[in-house]
């Protein structure tokens, strides 16, 4: 192969390949406060197997989650942002089995969950929500 | 239903807690609407530090710390909203019968003990909280003139709510027989 291929035929290459990184870390913004479009699904990790795990956010803002009602593949990570004055936490409902420490204003906490949960906030319990793990 | 004498002292008082008082005076101005704000706040911690000495019961005690800190961090956002407006909250007439109402409220449930104070205080929070939210929806948010105040008046609301749920849900304790 002569210099000049050569030099094209890597050229080609680093260029095909950052097409490739550029891919991997695409994401969706929104809003902070914005109920109708708080969910961010970020991939956050590609391994050598291509399973791509994906974050959630849950605003938590005028006394309710948001969204309240959520589906997640296993290994998923939720994202629990309080963007109301007042505390709030995440407690699993039926026995407790997981909680968050009590999240200030701007707070957050991340929780990948194992199974599927109804769960609430312990401080003002008419605050509920529901996660199925896939 | 049956209604003890209590709950039925409560429930009358509370409801008039603001919308007598406020049906006395014409339009309320901003720094009237905001001492109002600090006021209702306040009464309703100073009634969960009431319950904090005095139950024994561990569902009330949380509550009225939720109570406690929910309130102050409200009282909080007030006090700086009001500085940042360069407003100085006014003492009226509806704070000031708001103030006796909840004083007189105070003396009745200091002289109660065990489960009965737990249940009335439990009945003053559901009676309090409906009064302070149909005065917020019907009376404060209207009349505020200054669109960040109407806006933390409206923000605080759904906390309100929150409240008054869970005293419901304790509230049902009470009355299953």
């Amino acid at each position: 192969m002569r210099k000049a291929d050569k030099f094209h035929y890597f050229g080609v290459c680093a260029f095909l390949l950052a097409l490739t990184g550029c891919d991997a870390h695409n994401e969706t913004q929104s809003t902070p406060g914005d109920a109708a479009t708080t969910i961010q699904q970020k991939p956050v990790e590609a391994s050598a197997t291509a399973q791509i795990r994906t974050s959630i956010t849950i605003s938590i803002e005028r006394m309710k989650f948001q969204p309240d009602n959520i589906s997640v593949s296993s290994g998923d990570t939720i994202i629990f942002v309080n963007h109301d004055m007042v505390e709030h936490d995440v407690t699993e409902e039926t026995k407790h089995e997981w909680k968050s420490k009590p999240l200030a204003a701007n707070a957050s906490w991340r929780f990948v969950p194992t199974k599927s949960a109804n769960y609430f906030c312990s401080i003002h319990p008419v605050m509920k929500g529901k996660i199925t793990v896939q | 239903m049956k209604m003890n004498k209590f709950i039925f002292a409560a429930t009358m008082l509370a409801s008039t807690y603001i919308a007598s008082s406020s049906s006395a005076q014409t339009k309320l101005t901003d720094p009237e609407i905001a001492h109002i704000a600090v006021v209702a706040n306040q009464i309703d911690v100073n009634a969960a530090e009431q319950a904090k000495r005095k139950s024994k019961d561990a569902e009330v005690t949380k509550f009225a710390q939720t109570m406690i800190n929910d309130h102050k961090a409200v009282i909080d956002q007030a006090t700086a909203l009001v500085k940042k407006l360069g407003v100085t909250p006014k003492d009226n007439a509806t704070s000031k019968r708001m103030n006796s109402d909840a004083e007189k409220i105070r003396k009745q449930l200091d002289a109660k003990s065990g489960k009965a104070f737990d249940e009335a205080y439990v009945n003053d929070e559901v009676a309090y909280h409906k009064a302070v939210i149909s005065t917020i929806e019907k009376t404060l948010i209207p009349q505020a003139q200054n669109k960040e105040l109407k806006d933390l008046l409206t923000k605080v609301l759904p906390a309100l709510k929150a409240h008054l749920g869970h005293a419901e849900m304790m509230q049902k304790r009470y009355t299953k027989k």
